[in-house]
């Protein structure tokens, strides 16, 4: 009878499909979402790009056209009043073009405005040469403590003005914003990781922990959350995102898009509020156009970033309460 | 007496048909670790004009049915949000109720005959056992004890459980072990063997469902789910999940199994 069972269970496979393309035609009809600069309850601070490629696809062409689309998330991210982006690929493409990132980021807003700009880059810190020969690394004094790579890297965009006051010790220049809120001056910070930013970080940590925290006498670490949190979510580490969106960025062969996470660091997910499309649009295009290259760069669009925005100003945090 | 007939000739199809269709969904791959973020139980007190108590005896009562299904299904491995550590913020009402549910259910769930022994299910309690109240900590010691020798599946109930906790007592772990050892560097490998689920033998998460319909994961299995789980969000309140709520999750799952690439 498992020959029967397995028949029907094909039946329902092939009503399930069938469902779901009526589906995702009906999601390419739905309304247009409210346009970026519309008022809404709510506005993510930090709002998380994570990019799922298919290592197949990826090409140089295929990079260039992603550090365009992230481009271009940027300036919608910023229009909108986020005021933090994290792009993320699981393989680390855009983590490796963080120079050309920045200096994309510089040229366009040097060119549209007339102030100066300013793109301070924060690469991840290289840790000393620790003393391999020292027979106990708690022989190390209290002001030592090994930097743990936490494979982030930070773009922070401010414009200067004459009034600026200059701490060369800051990561991050400020200067009092007198703008609107819908402003582009205001300043962007622009955040860059991979896998190695997540779980390999909180590896990192815990070695560089092991050389610099004290003990207490039955040999056990001492440890709190704060502790950890300070260092994962500080200066050379990765904030918590209020609202990710995943977009994949090549065609779905499926008419469902189920949520997955692609190694995104752990730590920083708790509260963060998923957007994702379950019925794509992007099915609906490869399966109707003949003539759409395979692996071609599918980009988000500011269509993408309003559905997200819609999404996260109606939704409510209880926070355990 | 002819509407009792009736009733019981529903019940009947409806049992058989249920029979039917999870031996249908058996023909093919069932996650080995499925994750339920039970959410909803007051929306669906408020909803059902019911006080908040009786939303979450409702909401015990959805997971003794959803741990049945994944028992008929062959799902070897269920865990189970029911209670955060942020939860403590609450009422202290609503916070007492729940200890006495879990205390009063722990007890019944373990008995003789009951759904942890039918199904040879062993129970783990994970979390921060010592914040929860000393007779509850009792009541979890005995359950605990009592199916320790069960081995055909795992019910993890995580109480008072948060991930961040699950991952800084992991880091804390590691770097004893490393200290002990004098290892020069901690590899990802050695924190994950720490983590809760990990560290009680459960295989890693192949799918979470959260109810209720919001969409975040609130510090629940960040680190068990954040590489290549299944992450669903169902509109349905907890106290309303079925069986019929679950067949899209198993046939997404299914889909996901078939189409995998093989390796060479």
């Amino acid at each position: 009878m498992s020959w029967l069972a397995s028949f029907i269970l094909s039946l329902f496979h092939a009503v399930y499909y069938v469902f779901n393309a009526v589906s995702t035609f009906r999601a390419s009809l739905a309304r247009p979402p409210n346009p970026l600069a519309a008022k809404r309850k709510q506005v993510p601070t930090h709002l998380a790009l994570l990019l799922n490629n298919n290592s197949a696809a990826v090409d140089e062409a295929f990079e260039c056209q992603l550090l365009d689309n992230v481009q271009e998330a940027i300036s919608w991210c910023r229009a909108a009043g986020v005021q933090q982006l994290t792009v993320y690929d699981r393989e680390g493409i855009l983590y490796k073009s963080s120079y050309e990132l920045r200096s994309r980021i510089y040229n366009a807003t040097e060119g549209n405005d007339t102030r100066e700009v300013e793109a301070e880059v924060q690469y991840p810190l290289t840790p000393p040469p620790s003393d391999d020969s020292s027979s106990s690394s708690r022989s190390l004094s209290p002001e030592y403590s090994t930097q743990p790579k936490l494979h982030v890297t930070t773009v922070s965009v401010s414009p200067k003005t004459r009034t600026r006051q200059t701490n060369e010790n800051e990561g991050v220049k400020r200067r009092k914003t007198d703008v609107g809120s819908m402003s582009p001056e205001r300043p962007f910070t622009l955040h860059i990781a991979s896998r190695n930013s997540g779980k390999p970080a909180v590896a990192e940590l815990a070695t560089s922990l092991k050389h610099s925290r004290p003990v207490s006498q039955n040999g056990k670490s001492t440890l709190s959350i704060a502790d950890i949190q300070s260092v994962l979510e500080g200066e050379h580490g990765l904030p918590p995102p209020d609202l990710m969106i995943i977009h994949r960025t090549t065609e779905h062969t499926y008419p469902k898009h189920v949520l997955e996470l692609y190694g995104f660091p752990p730590w920083q997910l708790s509260l963060t509020e998923f957007y994702y499309t379950v019925y794509p649009t992007s099915w609906n295009a490869s399966w109707s156009s003949a003539s759409q290259k395979p692996h071609s760069y599918i980009p988000i669009s500011e269509i993408d970033i309003c559905r997200a925005l819609d999404q996260f100003s109606g939704a409510e945090m209880r926070l355990g309460k | 007496m002819l509407s009792a007939l009736v009733s019981r000739v529903q019940d009947f199809v409806a049992a058989k048909a249920q029979d039917a269709l999870l031996a249908v969904l058996r023909a093919g791959p069932v996650p080995q670790h499925v994750a339920f973020v039970m959410d909803g139980n007051r929306r669906y007190a408020r909803r059902q004009h019911k006080v908040v108590w009786e939303g979450h005896a409702d909401g015990f009562e959805a997971l003794r049915r959803t741990l049945e299904i994944c028992m008929r299904l062959g799902v070897r491995c269920v865990s189970v949000y029911a209670f955060a550590i942020e939860n403590f913020k609450r009422s202290q009402d609503e916070v007492d109720a729940l200890m006495s549910l879990a205390e009063d259910k722990l007890t019944e769930m373990c008995k003789h005959g009951e759904l942890l022994d039918r199904h040879g299910i062993r129970l783990n309690v994970l979390g921060r056992k010592d914040l929860l109240p000393p007779r509850v900590q009792d009541v979890v010691r005995r359950a605990e004890h009592m199916t320790r020798h069960n081995d055909r599946a795992v019910l993890n109930l995580c109480m008072p459980f948060a991930s961040r906790d699950d991952i800084a007592t992991a880091v804390a772990a590691s770097v004893s072990d490393a200290l002990a050892s004098d290892a020069p560097h901690i590899t990802e490998a050695a924190v994950a063997a720490h983590i809760a689920t990990a560290a009680a033998g459960s295989p890693p998460v192949d799918v979470l469902v959260r109810t209720s319909g919001v969409r975040r994961l609130s510090d629940f299995l960040t680190w068990q789910t954040c590489e290549d789980a299944q992450i669903q969000f169902s509109p349905k309140y907890w106290p309303d999940f079925g069986l019929w709520d679950f067949v899209p999750v198993l046939l997404d799952y299914q889909r996901k199994v078939w189409a995998a690439p093989v390796d060479a």
